[in-house]
């Protein structure tokens, strides 16, 4: 313990990155050859890799311009650890320029066996080699050997000319184990720094010099994140340590972030002057909405447009990243990114007298929350939030094939930040409920004596299972929309007889899916005996894997949803039920199922299903509920009625 | 993970081009093995339907390829199996399982495995139903379009064999049973045959599932997509065991625990 505490107190020193070890404030005896001797041996334990140094220096020198200077060196244990050798820089020549990339390999002895520079496409042997390839936007270095352990070493660094982000640090990439690491980030004294640390109680060393003041952070044995099945992304659950200025300049827009209202000011600004729409499009907005009188239906026509009109193209180049094309652009060219089309539907609703607001989002599903306290860019996206008197429409602007109003898993259930004229304001997104989510499926089955069946089903779908069902369709044609559905049906064999894709393209929240099936042997036949699976459609058969002590929260199920299933299967002739699925029921805090079959009065057999999940995510204490819950459900799902030919 | 003159599948393209200084010519590339599994299982049933099994399988040139592959990137020797031998069955619990010659490419893969699958069999009054195909079932017909425009490629030649002999729980006779048959595929391009038997108190199903040819052109599709079909109508069927009246022998109500 003696060895870190003057490990870290002489380490805020000197604060050069490169250059040996013991410059860089190293205890005496840190090994600089990284040899695998001198790996700390708990750290190795379950390890496929472990990060042996993670440094990371953020030299800002004012609110436009910083330097980011990285340098990782990771200890590949066995051929499961080699992605722990893939590394990645983004930069682009405008706001970020890379001035420095260094590779190299060590041999377990900590001898170097290979050196790459940030031009070197050099020709190396087939077995071990590494590749070094550049589009302009990333530069991946693949540093790979054939003989295990190894270590490798790769080390950059970034001029940032327009500054709007300062790092999130994860020492812990991918829940990796790490013997030591450190950030530091070093300002101005007249420089407000903002931190958050997220995953653990790490306050940072603060040292004036001058003019410059340091924070720093370090951390060392860092143990392995074990995920388990189905858990928060990595991200989530190891240590973070999030940066960010208060004041920034990008490209001449200066502005302020200390608190969600200016940030959101900020934004506001760029758009400023970019709502203005030419004379023809102004008058095709009143012939939309004319006549129309509810404030949501003259919504929806110019939604509706908007998604006729446009399409997605991503275009981001310097401030362009922030500052959104103007209305005009896009009324003439027909396409934007997110940023150029909200702003235009924003103009189109201005034009109709209905004020809106762009809302920044974090999108994706299951995308890690937005640190609600520490005002910061933690976005990638923006939508559109109008404001009506019963309630507030959200609008998605890049998708053609949206239904109006609905934001599925992109973007539903978390924070956005609202840019009002009053500058920003955290707000949260509707989460769907259950009950807004269904798959219900009426089908009839007519069963003959051979043990054939045609089989006719209807499936409504709505709110976000409309959304994985549509979604699939509408970019397909005909052909490939059938194609899409023969491998989606999930019976032993059949022939799909006839299909309605009609509502497929009417981007509405509900649609119905019907199609008819021939099944040539749907009921197997023993002697006088037939074998009635009752669960015609969408069986689930996967069983989660057992967890000791499971610690992390549960997250498997996509959204709250609702499942309901009425299948009718009228008998032949002279047939008689021998045996019959008893009832099966089972509920869990997180959601219920019930399973039963019906000999109704006019000799139909009727099957009813049920699988509502209210909750998406649930906690660790809940696992082996959610393991038995499954298994029933695996369980039911198989159940037969046995029938007897009399 | 490939022995010796075993050509990879991504290499079965038909043709390759043989280099040399004289007369290069096109050759045809054909595989240099089959894909091979057999199994034996022996199996019986508690009172409450659950099937205990003791398996022994073994896997040869595309099939052990193929089987390397996803031992090697299974977790746990359990997870292998679960996945790649007992697919078919819905919940696994394992008493034992081990896997021979993982590295001794040029010998057959070999597993054992000692499971139970709850409520593997369906018991209602006095019936036992089951499926006796408990591994290695052909659930769905791989071939969903109905037409093609071109040829099906298998890539190798297919050979599986599949025993199994149950046990027929005492005080029960076997009421049904699904009958044999045997089913070929055109120009000998390779059969499904099953055989069912009950001698004493066992009931014994042997299953073979031979493709001789890899390539069928359009024209045969139909008889390739009937031949699946066949196969999964045939082991979706079940047996059925009627518990033995009182008069039909001494050993009435005969689970003895």
């Amino acid at each position: 313990m003696k060895r870190f505490s003057i490990f870290w107190m002489t380490g805020l020193i000197a604060l050069v990155l490169t250059g040996s070890a013991a410059a860089q404030g190293f205890p005496p005896d840190f090994d600089e050859t990284f040899a695998v001797s001198s790996l700390n041996p708990l750290l190795m334990l379950k390890a496929d890799a472990v990060v042996r140094l993670d440094l990371l220096h953020f030299e800002v020198s004012n609110p436009g311009r910083a330097v980011r200077k990285v340098r990782r060196v990771v200890t590949v244990l066995n051929a499961d650890g080699r992605e722990a050798g893939e590394f990645l820089v983004q930069y682009d020549d405008r706001l970020r320029h890379l001035k420095k990339l260094r590779g190299l390999i060590r041999n377990a002895q900590g001898k170097v066996i290979r050196k790459l520079k940030k031009d070197d496409i050099g020709d190396y042997s087939a077995i071990s080699g590494y590749s070094l390839y550049d589009d302009n936007r990333v530069r991946v270095a693949q540093l790979y050997h054939d003989t295990y352990p190894y270590t490798v070493e790769f080390e950059y660094e970034i001029l940032h000319d327009g500054l709007i982000s300062w790092p999130t640090w994860y020492p812990q990439y991918k829940g990796l184990p790490v013997e030591y690491g450190r950030y530091v980030v070093e300002a101005p004294s007249n420089l407000e720094m903002r931190y958050h640390v997220h995953g653990a109680e790490l306050e940072p060393d603060v040292f004036t010099r001058g003019k410059r003041k340091t924070l720093s952070w370090n951390v060392s044995a860092l143990s392995a994140l074990d995920l388990e099945p189905f858990s928060p992304s990595w991200e989530e659950q190891v240590i973070a340590v999030y940066t960010a200025p208060a004041a920034f300049e990008i490209e001449g827009a200066r502005g302020k972030m200390d608190s969600w209202q200016a940030f959101g000011r900020w934004y506001r600004a760029l758009s400023v002057g970019r709502t203005e729409l030419p004379p023809e499009a102004r008058r095709e907005v009143q012939q939309l909405v004319a006549g129309l009188t509810d404030p949501r239906e003259k919504v929806r026509r110019l939604y509706e447009y908007l998604q006729q009109k446009t399409r997605y193209v991503n275009i981001s180049l310097g401030l362009g990243g922030w500052q959104p094309f103007d209305a005009t652009y896009v009324y003439e060219r027909g396409y934007g990114d997110c940023k150029a089309l909200t702003n235009y539907m924003l103009a189109l609703l201005e034009e109709a007298d209905i004020p809106s607001f762009p809302a920044l989002i974090r999108s994706g599903g299951r995308a890690p929350e937005v640190l609600p306290n520490f005002p910061s860019n933690q976005f990638d996206h923006v939508i559109l939030s109008v404001p009506l008197a019963a309630d507030t429409v959200w609008l998605e602007c890049t998708n053609q094939a949206k239904a109006f109003g609905h934001l599925g898993t992109f973007t539903e259930d978390r924070y956005a930040l609202l840019v009002t004229p009053e500058g920003g304001e955290l707000v949260r997104t509707p989460r769907s409920r259950a009950h807004e989510n269904q798959q219900t499926r009426r089908a009839h089955v007519d069963l003959a004596s051979s043990g054939s069946a045609t089989a006719t089903v209807h499936t409504r779908y709505t709110g976000n299972q409309q959304d994985d069902v549509r979604q699939n369709l509408v970019l397909r044609s005909g052909q490939e929309r059938k194609e899409w559905l023969l491998e989606n049906i999930d019976i032993g064999s059949f022939e799909l007889v006839n299909v309605d894709f009609s509502e497929v393209d009417a981007k509405r929240l509900s649609f119905e899916l019907s199609f008819q099936l021939k099944l040539p042997s749907y009921a197997a036949r023993t002697g006088k005996r037939f074998f009635l699976p009752v669960n015609l459609l969408g069986r689930w058969s996967y069983i989660p894997p057992k967890v000791e002590e499971r610690t992390q929260p549960v997250a498997f199920f996509p959204y709250a949803f609702v499942d309901t299933d009425t299948i009718r299967y009228t008998l032949p002739e002279g047939v008689t039920v021998e045996a019959m699925p008893e009832l099966v029921e089972a509920e869990t805090s997180f959601g219920r199922y019930r399973a039963e079959v019906v000999l109704e009065a006019d000799g139909t057999l009727a099957y009813h299903r049920l699988l509502e999940i209210t909750k998406a995510t649930f906690p660790a204490e809940e696992y082996d509920a959610f393991r038995d819950f499954m298994r029933q459900i695996s369980q039911a799902d198989r159940a037969q009625v046995v029938l007897v030919k009399q | 993970m490939r022995p010796y003159n075993l050509l990879p599948p991504e290499a079965l393209n038909g043709k390759g081009w043989l280099v040399r200084q004289d007369n290069p010519v096109w050759i045809p590339i054909e595989a240099t093995g089959r894909y091979k599994h057999r199994s034996l299982v022996n199996a019986s049933f508690d009172e409450g339907g659950t099937l205990l099994a003791n398996l022994k399988a073994s896997d040869g040139d595309y099939s052990a390829l193929a089987k390397r592959h996803d031992l090697k990137d299974a977790d746990e020797v359990e997870d292998f199996v679960r996945d790649a031998l007992l697919a078919d069955l819905n919940e696994v619990l394992f008493e034992s399982c081990t896997v021979d010659n993982e590295e001794e490419v040029n010998e057959l893969l070999k597993t054992e495995a000692v499971f139970s699958v709850p409520a593997y069999a369906q018991v209602a009054g006095d019936y036992i139903y089951f499926n006796p195909t408990p591994i290695g079932r052909v659930h769905e017909n791989p071939l969903r379009l109905p037409e093609r425009t071109f040829p099906v490629d298998l890539t190798y030649p297919r050979q599986l064999m599949y025993t199994t002999q149950f046990k027929i729980p005492e005080g029960y006779a076997v009421h049904e049973k699904p009958k044999n048959l045997r089913y070929k595929l055109p120009v000998d391009g390779g059969h499904y045959q099953r055989v069912i038997e009950v001698e004493g108190d066992i009931l014994s199903i042997q299953t073979q599932f031979v493709v001789k040819r890899t390539v069928f052109p359009p024209k045969q599709y139909k008889y390739l997509r009937q031949f699946y079909d066949t196969i999964v109508a045939t082991e979706a069927e079940q047996v059925v065991l009627k518990r033995v009246s009182e008069s039909d022998g001494e050993e009435q109500g005969g689970i003895d625990l």
